[in-house]
C-alpha cells in the first residue's frame, strides 16, 4: 500500500515537474513510470512510424513484456454466465496469437458478472474488478464519470471505422473513446404471433389492440416499473431526455405531450394490456393467450420454442393520440467492452477488449448465441440480414435515440409514473400526474 | 350435566381440529407448491396449471451433473462447512460472554451489557462496505480467502446475541456456583464442569440459530465472494437462479435446491425441537 | 405491585392498568432515560478530571521505576519482578509505535480533510496506454482513520492501567507485601478475573465487525460520500449536519418519504409484532389442548415451515402471489375471483401491505407457537380452574387469563420482535421490493418500503450513502430509545438480581 503510493506521488510529482519546467514531460518520466517503456512506444518504434493513431498494431508488433512477471500475465475477464464458454474459447484464441514469438504467457481467469451487474460490481472495489469487462450502454456514464473506464487510443480509428455510428457515438465523450463496441442488440421491438396478427395488424396500436380486444388474447409490454420501455412512446413522440449533468437527476421535454401520457393511461389500463418480464411473454405465447409482445434479441431463442415457425419480428407499431399519430420509438442499446482504469496489465487488457470486440468475435458470437454485431462487415453478412429478430430491431433503430445521460431520477420518476397511471382508483387528471413524473425526473 | 359437558368439549374439539387443519393446509401448501415444482417437468415459471402434467426426477439429477453454469454441489460443500465452523465459533462466543454477564460480578458490566443491546440494532449489511475493506487489508478477500473471511463475518458480532443465553444461565440456580466454589472450583472450571454441561438446551438453541445463518444470508457473501463464482454459498447460488436471465430455465432447478437444502435444517430442528424450544422459553422469556 | 394482586383485578382492569400504566410512566422513563443519560456525562467529565489528577499525582509520588513507566511501560513491573506482566505492557507500546509509524500516522495526518489529491490520469507521449496515477482515497483515509483512533483510545487505556498498576506495585512492594506472580495471575484470570478471559476476544471480535464499522458508518453520515464522490475517482469530505438537517427540512420530498415511512415502519412493526404474537399464542393452544390429539404431528407440521430457510419461502411465495401466479391462478380455477388480484403490486398500496403482513404471519406464528408453548404450560392451573367455576368460556378465559399472563411474562421478546420487525429486511424486500412506486414519495421509495429497504436501495440502486446512513442513524436512535426505555421499565430487568 505505502510503496504504491510512495510511487504514485513520486510519478506525479515528476510529471508535475517536467510539466512545468521541461514543456515537454515525455522522456523525462521515463525512468520513474512503467509507462516510459510501454508497449506502444516500442510497438511504434519497431515499425518505424512516429504517430500513434496511424499505425495498425498487431500482435506482431505489441510487446507487453514490460507487464508480466515471472513471464505470465494475469488478466481477469468478466462475462455473463451464459457467456462464459465463449469468452473462455475467444480468451484462448486471443493468447495463442499475442505469445507466438514472445517470452511471456497469458494466464485468464475468469468472473460470472453479466453485463448489467458490472458497473456495480466495479464501483465495489476496483482493485479487485476485472481488467476486461462486458458492460451495457446504460451504465456508460457512471463508468466515464467515475474514471474507471481507460482511454481507447490504440487503433482507435480503425475501431471507429468499424463499428456503426450508434454504437460508437454511446462511448464517445468529447471526442474520446471510451470502449470497445460489442453488440448492437440491447434494443427492443415486437415480437407477434403470426396466427393470430397479420402483417397489417402490427403497424399500429390501435388494430392490435382491437383485434385482441374482440378474441380475448393478450398484448404485452412492459411498461410498469420500467422506463425503459415506457419512454418509448415519448421518444416516438418526438420528447428528448436532456443529458443528466449531474448523474442523478434529467430534465425532460415530456411534458409538451399530455395527449401520449393520457394515451399510456388508457393503454395500459385495457383489459387485455398484459405486464411482465420475458418469461411470462414465453408462457403466454406457449399456450396462446398472447398474441404480440415487446421485448429483445435476447429472448428471440425462449420465444422461438414457444411459437416455432408462427414467431414474427417487426419494428413497434403507430399509435394515434387525440393530436398525432407517432411511431414508437425505443432506446437504442449496446454492449460494449471496457478496460479497467486501474487495471494493472492496462496494456495487455486493452488488446484483449480489442480482440473480444473484432469482427471476427463478433461473427462468431453471432453464430453460437446469436447476438447481434455492432460490427458493420459483419451486420452486412447474410447470416446477420436473414436474422428476423435482428432486422426488426434495424428497422426499429430508424426511431430510436441513444440512451446517454439517463439518470437513477428518470427510472424511479417512471416507475412511480407507471403506478399512478394503471390505478384505476386514482383521481389525479393525467395532467398532474404527467406534471410530476417531470418534476420527479428533476428531483435528487 | 357431563354428558352436556362431554358434548360441549367433543363440539370444540371438533372446531379445533377443523380450524387446525386449516390452517395446517395454508402453512403446507407453498411446502407441497415447492415440492411439486421440484419435479415438474416443464421448466418456466409461470403456467397455467396447479399440479404439473408431467412429473420427473430430473432437475434434482441435473442439479448434481450440470454444473457448469451452477455448480450447486461445489456450492452447497462451502456453505455446509462455513455453516459448521461458524457456528462451533459462534456458539463458543455466546456462550462465553453470556455466561460472564450471567454469572460474574464485575465492574463495567451493566454498561457492557447495555452497549451491546443496542449494537445489534443497527441495520447489519450498512456495515458492509467497511467490512468488506477490513477483510482486504488483512487479505481475505482473495480467491482462497474469502471463506475463512465468511466465517468471521458470520461469527464475529455473535457475541451480541447474549440475550436469550443469558436468560437461561440466569434461571440455573446460583447456589450450584456457591457450593462449587467452596469446593475449590475456579470460576473457569465452574463454567466448563458445572454450567455447560447443565446447558444442553441453550447450547442447542445457539448451535441451531448460528449453524442456519450462513444457510440464508445473501447479503454479506455477495459482497464477499463478488465474481468468485466457486466460492459462492447456496443462497446466492439459488438467488442468482431466480435472476431474469436465468429463472425461466432454472425455475423448477431452484425448487429442487430449496427442497435439498431444506432437508438436513429440517431433519435438525425436529430432532432438536424439544432442547430448542426449552432453550428459548427459559432463556428468551422469564416468569 | 406482586402478581397477586395483579391477579385478584378483574380482566379489563388488569389490561387497562398495564396499559395505562406504561403511558403514564413512559414520560417519566424517557425523563429517566435523559437524567441517566445527563448524569453519565457529568460523571464522565468528572471521572476524566479525577484521572488527570491522578495520573499526575501518581507521577509526583512514584519513585524512579515508577516515573520511567510513564514513558516505557512496564518498567516498574519488570523491575519488580513481575516479568509476564511487565513486558505485556511493553510490547504493547513496542507493537502500537510499530503501528502507528508504518500504518496508523499516515491515515491519521489525513483523517480531518478525507484527503486532497485527486486521482489523475495521462497518457505518455506515444504510448497506446492510458496511466492512472492514484490519488488519496477518502474511504481507505476514513476508515483506517477510524481504526486508528479506536487502536489508539485502547492503548490509552491500557497506558493509563499501565501507570496505575506501577504506582500499585511500587506501593505493595514499599508496604512490604508480596507481588502477584506470574503464575498468580493466570490462575486470577481463570477465576477471580475471568470475565476478562472469556470477554477477550468476543470483544475483539465485535469491535472489529462491528464497532469499527459502525463508527465508520456512523460518521459517512457527516460526508458527502454520494455517487458523484465514489472513490477511488473523487473525494469526498466533511460535510456536518447537512445531511441531517437534509432529511428534516430539507426539499419537501425527502423529509415527507422519511415521515411517511417512518409512520409505516412502525404500523408494520405494531401488526408484524402483535398478529404473529396472539394468533401464534392461540395456535400453541389449540395444540395443547386436551383431547386434541396427535400433538407432535401439528407441532412438526408447522415447524417445517420454520425450517425451509425463509429466503427461499419468500421468493417462493412473490412468486405464488404474482399477478400471474399459482395463487392467483387457484382463486380463478376455482372461481372465486374473474381478474388477477395485484396482491403484491396494487398501486393503491393497502393490498400489498395488508399481503406483506399476512405473509410475515405465515412465517412468524410457528415461531411463536413454538416459543409460547411451554410458557403456556407453566400458567398456574388454579387459574383456569377458577375461570371455569365461574364458567368463563375459552374466548373470556384466552383474554382474561392467558393473555394478560402472557403479555405479562414475555415483555423482553415482544421488545426485541418489535425491534427486529422494524428491521425487517427480507420480508419486504424479497416480496414487493417496496413496490408498488408512488409519485409522493422521494427517489425510488414505494409505498410498503420500510426505513430498511429505503436504506438499503439508497445504498444499493442509487449510491446515496449519506443520505442512507443518515436514515440508519435515526432507526437506530428509534430502536434504542424504545428498547432501553422499556427494558429497563419492565419488571423483568428489575428483578435480573433475583436469580443472581
Amino acid at each position: 500500500m505505502l510503496s504504491k503510493k510512495k510511487v504514485a506521488s513520486l510519478i506525479l510529482a515528476s510529471l508535475m515537474v517536467a510539466g512545468a519546467f521541461a514543456g515537454c514531460g515525455g522522456n523525462k518520466d521515463d525512468d520513474n513510470s512503467r509507462g516510459g517503456s510501454n508497449p506502444g512506444s516500442q510497438g511504434s518504434s519497431n515499425t518505424g512510424s512516429q504517430g500513434g493513431s496511424t499505425t495498425h498494431y498487431g500482435p506482431e508488433n505489441t510487446d507487453l513484456s514490460d507487464e508480466a512477471t515471472n513471464g505470465v500475465i494475469k488478466l481477469k475477464v468478466w462475462g455473463s454466465q451464459a457467456d462464459q464458454d465463449i469468452l473462455k474459447k475467444l480468451c484462448t484464441d486471443f493468447a495463442k496469437e499475442y505469445e507466438e514469438g514472445k517470452s511471456y504467457k497469458f494466464e485468464f481467469e475468469y468472473g460470472v458478472v453479466g453485463e448489467p451487474d458490472a458497473q456495480k460490481t466495479i464501483t465495489g472495489d476496483p482493485d479487485a474488478a476485472a481488467d476486461v469487462f462486458a458492460f451495457a450502454n446504460d451504465q456508460f456514464d457512471l463508468l466515464l464519470d467515475g474514471g474507471y473506464l481507460a482511454k481507447v487510443i490504440r487503433n482507435k480509428d480503425e475501431i471507429i471505422a468499424a463499428n456503426d455510428e450508434g454504437s460508437v457515438a454511446s462511448v464517445t465523450d468529447n471526442g474520446v473513446l471510451y470502449a470497445y463496441p460489442l453488440t448492437s442488440d440491447n434494443g427492443y421491438f415486437l415480437y407477434y404471433d403470426k396466427s393470430k396478427l397479420t402483417e397489417d395488424d402490427v403497424k399500429s396500436w390501435e388494430s392490435i389492440v382491437s383485434k385482441c380486444d374482440t378474441n380475448g388474447w393478450k398484448y404485452h409490454m412492459n411498461l410498469i416499473d420500467n422506463g425503459w420501455y415506457l419512454a418509448g412512446f415519448f421518444i416516438g413522440a418526438g420528447a428528448q431526455i436532456i443529458p443528466s449533468t449531474d448523474n442523478k437527476t434529467n430534465d425532460v421535454e415530456f411534458g409538451k405531450y399530455p395527449d401520449v401520457a393520457e394515451y399510456l393511461r388508457t393503454f395500459v389500463q385495457g383489459a387485455n394490456y398484459l405486464n411482465g418480464d420475458d418469461n411470462l411473454v414465453e408462457a403466454g405465447f406457449k399456450d396462446g393467450t398472447l398474441a404480440c409482445a415487446v421485448s429483445g434479441t435476447w429472448a428471440a431463442e425462449a420465444f422461438e420454442g414457444a411459437l416455432g415457425d408462427n414467431l414474427g419480428a417487426t419494428k413497434l407499431p403507430t399509435f394515434t393520440t387525440t393530436k398525432a399519430t407517432y411511431q414508437t420509438g425505443s432506446f437504442g442499446g449496446y454492449k460494449l467492452i471496457g478496460v479497467n482504469a486501474y487495471s494493472k496489465v492496462g496494456g495487455a487488457a486493452a488488446c484483449l477488449a480489442e480482440y473480444l470486440s473484432s469482427e471476427s468475435s463478433q461473427a462468431y458470437r453471432f453464430e453460437q448465441k446469436g447476438y447481434g454485431p455492432s460490427n458493420k462487415n459483419v451486420q452486412a453478412s447474410d447470416a446477420v440480414k436473414a436474422n428476423a429478430p435482428l432486422a426488426a430491431l434495424g428497422a426499429q433503430s430508424a426511431y430510436s435515440v441513444p440512451q446517454r445521460g439517463v439518470a437513477n431520477a428518470f427510472w424511479s420518476a417512471s416507475n412511480a409514473f407507471s403506478q399512478a397511471i394503471k390505478d384505476p382508483a386514482n383521481t389525479k387528471t393525467t395532467q398532474e400526474l404527467l406534471d410530476a413524473y417531470v418534476a420527479g425526473c428533476k428531483e435528487a | 350435566m357431563i354428558k352436556s359437558y362431554s358434548l360441549r368439549r367433543k363440539v370444540a374439539n371438533a372446531i379445533v381440529y377443523t380450524v387446525l387443519t386449516i390452517m395446517g393446509i395454508i402453512w403446507i401448501l407453498p411446502i407441497v407448491y415447492l415440492i411439486i415444482n421440484s419435479f415438474d417437468a416443464a421448466t418456466g415459471a409461470y403456467h397455467s396449471y396447479i399440479i404439473p402434467p408431467e412429473f420427473t426426477f430430473d432437475n434434482y439429477v441435473r442439479l448434481f451433473t450440470e454444473t457448469d453454469q451452477f455448480n450447486y454441489p461445489k456450492w452447497f460443500m462451502n456453505t455446509f462447512i462455513i455453516a459448521i465452523i461458524s457456528c462451533v465459533l459462534s456458539t463458543l462466543y455466546v456462550l462465553m460472554v453470556s455466561y460472564t454477564f450471567s454469572r460474574l460480578r464485575f465492574k463495567s458490566r451493566k454498561l457492557l451489557m447495555n452497549i451491546s443491546m443496542i449494537l445489534g440494532m443497527f441495520p447489519g449489511f450498512m456495515t458492509m462496505i467497511a467490512v468488506y475493506y477490513l477483510l482486504k487489508t488483512i487479505g481475505l478477500t482473495q480467491p482462497s480467502t474469502q471463506h475463512v473471511a465468511l466465517v468471521l463475518v458470520y461469527s464475529g458480532g455473535a457475541g451480541l446475541g447474549y440475550f436469550i443465553s443469558k436468560g437461561f444461565f440466569d434461571t440455573i440456580p446460583r447456589s450450584l456456583d456457591e457450593a462449587a466454589t467452596i469446593d475449590g472450583a475456579t470460576k473457569n472450571q465452574i463454567f466448563w464442569k458445572i454450567i455447560l454441561p447443565m446447558s444442553k438446551p441453550i447450547i442447542v438453541y445457539t448451535v441451531l440459530t448460528s449453524f442456519i445463518s450462513p444457510w440464508v444470508d445473501y447479503i454479506f457473501v455477495s459482497i464477499i465472494v463478488r465474481d468468485q463464482y466457486d466460492n459462492y454459498t447456496v443462497a446466492i447460488g439459488l438467488k442468482k437462479m431466480l435472476e431474469r436471465e436465468f429463472i425461466s430455465r432454472y425455475w423448477t432447478r431452484f425448487c429442487a435446491g430449496a427442497v435439498i437444502v431444506s432437508i438436513p435444517i429440517t431433519i435438525l430442528f425436529c430432532c432438536m425441537q424439544k432442547y430448542y424450544v426449552s432453550g428459548v422459553t427459559a432463556g428468551g422469556v422469564k416468569g | 405491585m406482586n402478581y397477586i394482586d395483579y391477579v385478584s383485578l378483574n380482566p379489563f382492569q388488569r389490561f387497562l392498568r398495564k396499559i395505562v400504566g406504561f403511558f403514564i410512566n413512559l414520560p417519566r422513563n424517557v425523563g429517566n432515560l435523559f437524567k441517566k443519560i445527563g448524569r453519565g456525562i457529568v460523571s464522565f467529565f468528572k471521572w476524566i478530571v479525577d484521572g488527570v489528577k491522578d495520573y499526575f499525582s501518581r507521577f509526583s509520588k512514584g519513585d524512579s521505576f515508577t516515573k520511567l513507566s510513564y514513558i516505557i511501560m512496564g518498567t516498574s513491573s519488570i523491575a519488580r519482578g513481575q516479568l509476564l506482566k511487565g513486558f505485556l505492557f511493553f510490547f504493547t507500546e513496542v507493537a502500537y509505535f510499530v503501528y502507528m509509524i508504518s500504518f496508523g500516522m499516515k491515515w491519521l495526518s489525513q483523517f480531518d480533510t478525507l484527503g486532497d489529491t485527486e486521482t489523475y490520469k495521462y497518457v505518455p507521449e506515444g504510448s497506446w496506454k492510458e496511466e492512472t496515477v492514484q490519488g488519496d482515497n477518502s474511504m481507505f483515509i476514513l476508515l483506517f482513520g477510524v481504526l486508528t483512533i479506536i487502536i489508539t483510545v485502547v492503548f490509552f487505556a491500557l497506558y493509563i492501567g499501565n501507570t496505575k498498576s506501577a504506582y500499585k506495585t511500587q506501593l505493595l512492594v514499599e508496604s512490604g507485601k508480596k507481588l502477584e506472580t506470574s503464575k498468580e495471575m493466570i490462575h486470577n484470570l481463570l477465576d477471580k478475573n475471568f470475565h476478562t478471559t472469556l470477554l477477550t476476544i468476543p470483544t475483539l471480535m465485535v469491535c472489529a465487525f462491528t464497532i469499527i464499522p459502525l463508527v465508520f458508518m456512523i460518521l459517512i453520515a457527516f460526508t458527502n460520500y454520494d455517487i458523484e464522490h465514489q472513490p477511488p475517482g473523487k473525494l469526498f469530505t466533511w460535510v456536518g449536519f447537512d445531511n441531517f438537517s437534509d432529511v428534516f427540512f430539507g426539499s419537501g420530498k425527502k423529509s415527507k418519504t422519511f415521515f411517511k415511512l417512518l409512520e409505516w415502519t412502525i404500523v408494520w412493526a405494531i401488526f408484524a409484532t402483535f398478529v404473529n404474537y396472539i394468533l401464534g399464542m392461540v395456535l400453541a393452544l389449540m395444540i395443547n389442548k386436551k383431547g386434541i390429539k396427535l400433538k407432535a404431528f401439528w407441532r412438526t407440521l408447522f415447524v417445517i415451515t420454520i425450517a425451509v430457510p425463509n429466503f427461499v419461502t419468500l421468493l417462493l411465495m412473490s412468486q405464488m402471489l404474482n399477478e400471474y401466479g399459482a395463487i392467483n391462478v387457484l382463486l380463478q380455477n376455482l372461481g372465486i375471483t374473474d381478474h388477477n388480484i395485484l396482491f403484491l403490486t396494487d398501486p393503491g398500496g393497502l393490498i400489498p401491505k395488508i399481503t406483506v403482513i399476512v405473509v410475515n404471519c405465515w412465517i412468524g406464528i410457528p415461531y411463536t407457537m413454538l416459543i409460547t408453548s411451554g410458557i403456556l404450560m407453566n400458567i398456574p392451573e388454579e387459574l383456569y380452574e377458577s375461570a371455569k367455576i365461574d364458567g368463563a368460556g375459552p374466548v373470556r378465559t384466552f383474554v382474561s387469563i392467558t393473555l394478560p399472563y402472557m403479555l405479562f411474562v414475555t415483555t423482553p421478546y415482544l421488545i426485541t420482535q418489535f425491534v427486529g420487525n422494524i428491521n425487517n429486511f427480507n420480508v419486504i424486500y424479497l416480496l414487493t421490493g417496496g413496490g408498488p412506486n408512488t409519485q409522493e414519495y422521494y427517489n425510488g421509495a414505494g409505498k410498503t418500503d420500510l426505513l430498511v429497504t429505503w436504506l438499503y436501495k439508497l445504498t444499493n440502486d442509487t449510491s446515496d450513502f449519506n443520505l442512507a446512513s443518515t436514515i440508519g442513524i435515526l432507526i437506530f436512535i428509534i430502536c434504542s430509545a424504545l428498547s432501553l426505555i422499556t427494558f429497563n421499565s419492565t419488571k423483568s430487568a428489575k428483578n435480573e438480581e433475583e436469580f443472581s
